[in-house]
């Protein structure tokens, strides 16, 4: 019922029904007024609540719209990052698939321009090509300065070829240019022309003339698949050579920057000869220079025969060698120098590491007498005594551990006797471990640990002994390197170059190492006079190296 | 101090070569069951001769030999299975859409050493 028909009804009542006073009237109607008001003013709020109440329908309603269209959206947006993520996939499948199919097009096109080029060309032009090495990179110590005497062999036993780690002790700049020119004849034969040129500096300038090595090392042609062997079991397969080079069949252990044997110098040779199914073998002559005997300025030359041989896993060197005159050379420190000598080497080679896993690693053992004393670099020492032993054993190899990391333990030692001088003995053992931990795809972290312990006597058959003069020397070092690191792949091993590489070095060693100069005079402070590590000019026993390097080669 | 980094460094050798053997293992586990999804067969290494030979051979890696004008893709495993997985061209191209599917690097494959190469050499551990 409406206000207005309400109160009209009570006072058409009222008016009708009673005939009271007048007054009394007045106060009824004054209050229905009230009432009425009252009433209004209660339907005035239900109206405003009636109000509020759609609006708050309307707001939940919306929000509900709004929600359930959010709902909406981000289920659309799963399914299409879920659509995304499944073409990515199927994408990134097509593109493995493309390239494995452009590689296996790539070789079959290469197969196929090999054979047109061989069809086309049956004189067979030059087919030249250039391989090089370098390394390039600066180290500092504690306070900034340049360091000199630093490298793999800056320890006294880095005179007998005992090595420590490379990493982070390299502070020099030096490269190798390797030219071939190959030219295929006809009849399958070949010749090839190699030059090599190298050059080793120290300073850090750009221009090096004065401090250069600038050099040519190899310098050789050899002649393979020749027509006159062809049918020889023995020879068909033979090269021949000479010149100026460095063996083909040297090796080294990368990590210490140490051949185990380097065969070089002048000379001729007969590479694959089989004398048998699974026997191969080399035969070479080298010769090189140690000096001039005074006063006639004749020069001694040393000659290097040698016949290395593989049978299966196996390698067994026999070398002879001899310098006629050698003892008449003067100076040098020995009395009654070689003037021959024997090398021998067997060695043990695996595809594998160790039989263990994967990777490679190569066991051996060096011996050699008089001139052949000098285990590494063959021929190459004339300052051994007539009597000079020694015997040097290796280890290394390479393997992965898991996706995150790969090691190469190296392991070298040597014990000398009759060296330098008669009565002398020297015993060295280097243990190297590189870890390498793939970060990215082109950044990782490499680290270096060495052990190396020496026990240095010179004996007391040195000329000119004065009493400053230190004849024995023994103790360790101890070398660790940080070696953050990129490159273009980081997966692909231990040798993926270019490296570019900051170096921390830590080093630290016996203090009984300090100045012992096998029976020279020893290496000093010229401000404080205390003995120094070999020719590092550090006082002390520990010294901390800071540097940056690239090392490349392909 | 010298006594100290020698520990040190004897220390880290031992956890390092720990570590390896089971994350080598688990890799040549990974490595197996591709090969054999990929149609290569398994070939235990069941005589000493015949595990001296798998020694010599590239581990843990597929490497490849010749027989005729046909390669022949084995992977060799002495420590774990003790055997050989040989397959075909057809086995090697599945392992390597096996490794795709799977987002794994296709690394190289392996050559057989010279020396290995004769059947002579090879023979003992069987052929596909």
């Amino acid at each position: 019922m409406k206000k207005t028909t309400l109160s009209t009804s009570i006072a058409l009542a009222l008016l009708t029904g009673a005939t009271a006073h007048a007054a009394d009237m007045d106060a009824l109607l004054k209050r229905l007024d009230e009432l009425e008001r009252r009433m209004e003013q209660a339907e005035k709020r239900a109206q405003q609540a009636e109000s509020q109440a759609q609006q708050a329908e309307r707001r939940a309603q919306q929000a509900e719209a709004q929600a359930r269209q959010a709902e909406a959206k981000t289920l659309q947006g799963q399914t299409k990052t879920k659509q995304a993520e499944i073409q990515a996939k199927q994408a990134e499948i097509q593109a493995q698939q493309a390239e494995i199919q452009a590689k296996q097009a790539e070789i079959q096109a290469r197969e196929v321009a090999a054979q047109e080029a061989a069809k086309a060309k049956p004189t067979g032009g030059p087919e030249f090509t250039f391989k090089g090495y370098a390394r390039a990179g600066f180290l500092t110590d504690e306070e900034g300065n340049g360091v000199k005497g630093v490298g793999p062999y800056m320890t006294p036993a880095g005179n007998l070829g005992g090595p420590i780690g490379r990493l982070g002790v390299e502070p020099d700049k030096y490269v190798e240019a390797v030219f071939d020119s190959k030219i295929t004849h006809e009849s399958g034969a070949y010749s090839k022309y190699r030059l090599m040129i190298a050059d080793g500096v120290l300073t850090n300038n750009d221009w090096t003339a004065d401090d250069s090595d600038l050099n040519v090392r190899q310098l050789f042609a050899e002649l393979g698949n020749l027509p006159s062997f062809a049918g020889s079991s023995t020879f068909q397969d033979a090269v021949l050579w000479a010149g100026k080079r460095f063996d083909r069949n040297n090796f080294d252990i990368h990590f210490f920057d140490s051949d185990i044997i380097f065969l070089a110098g002048t000379g001729a040779g007969i590479y694959d000869v089989k004398p048998t199914e699974n026997w191969s073998t080399n035969v070479t002559l080298y010769a090189r220079n140690f000096g001039t005997i005074e006063p006639t300025n004749e020069e001694v030359q040393s000659y290097i025969l040698t016949a290395n041989n593989y049978v299966g896993p196996w390698q067994f060197m026999l070398s002879g060698m001899w310098a006629a005159d050698n003892a008449d050379r003067e100076p040098i420190p020995v009395t009654d120098a070689a003037e021959s000598g024997v090398h021998l080497m067997l060695g043990y080679n695996q595809p594998n590491f160790y039989g263990y896993s994967q990777g490679f690693s190569k066991t051996g053992i060096l011996y050699g007498y008089g001139l052949g004393a000098q285990v590494k670099t063959l021929g190459a020492q004339g300052d051994l005594t007539s009597d000079a032993q020694s015997v040097r054993v290796y280890t290394f190899g390479v393997t992965p551990i898991n996706d995150s990391w790969r090691i190469a333990p190296a392991f070298m030692a040597q014990y000398s006797q009759d060296y330098y001088y008669k009565g002398d003995q020297y015993t060295w053992a280097s243990l190297n471990v590189r870890l390498e931990q793939p970060i990215t795809q082109n950044f990782l972290m490499a680290y270096e640990a060495t052990y190396q312990y020496q026990d240095l006597d010179t004996g007391a058959n040195v000329p000119n002994l004065q009493p400053n003069i230190k004849t024995q020397a023994s103790g360790n070092v101890f070398k660790f390197t940080l070696a953050p690191t990129f490159n273009i792949d980081t997966s692909a091993g231990f040798f993926q170059r270019p490296a570019l590489r900051g170096l921390i070095t830590y080093m630290t060693w016996s203090d009984d190492l300090n100045g012992f100069n096998y029976g020279q005079p020893p290496n000093t402070d010229p401000q404080t006079g205390e003995n120094t590590f070999a020719l590092t000019g550090w006082t002390g026993t520990d010294h901390w190296l800071f540097g940056l390097q690239m090392e490349t080669w392909f | 101090m010298g006594k100290f980094i020698t520990a040190l460094v004897v220390a880290v050798l031992g956890a390092a070569l720990a570590g390896c053997g089971s994350a080598m293992q688990q890799t040549a586990n990974q490595q197996e069951e591709l090969l054999l999804a990929a149609g290569f067969a398994k070939k235990p290494a069941d005589t000493p001769e015949k595990m001296a030979r798998l020694r010599r051979l590239p581990l843990y890696e597929v490497a490849v030999r010749k027989k005729g004008d046909q390669p022949i893709y084995y992977y060799a495993d002495p420590n774990y299975s003790g055997s050989i997985y040989l397959g075909n061209e057809a086995n090697y191209q599945a392992y390597r859409k096996l490794l795709i599917e799977r987002n794994m690097r296709t690394p190289p494959v392996a050559v057989t050493p010279a020396d290995m190469e004769a059947e002579a050499e090879w023979g003992v551990l069987g052929s596909r």
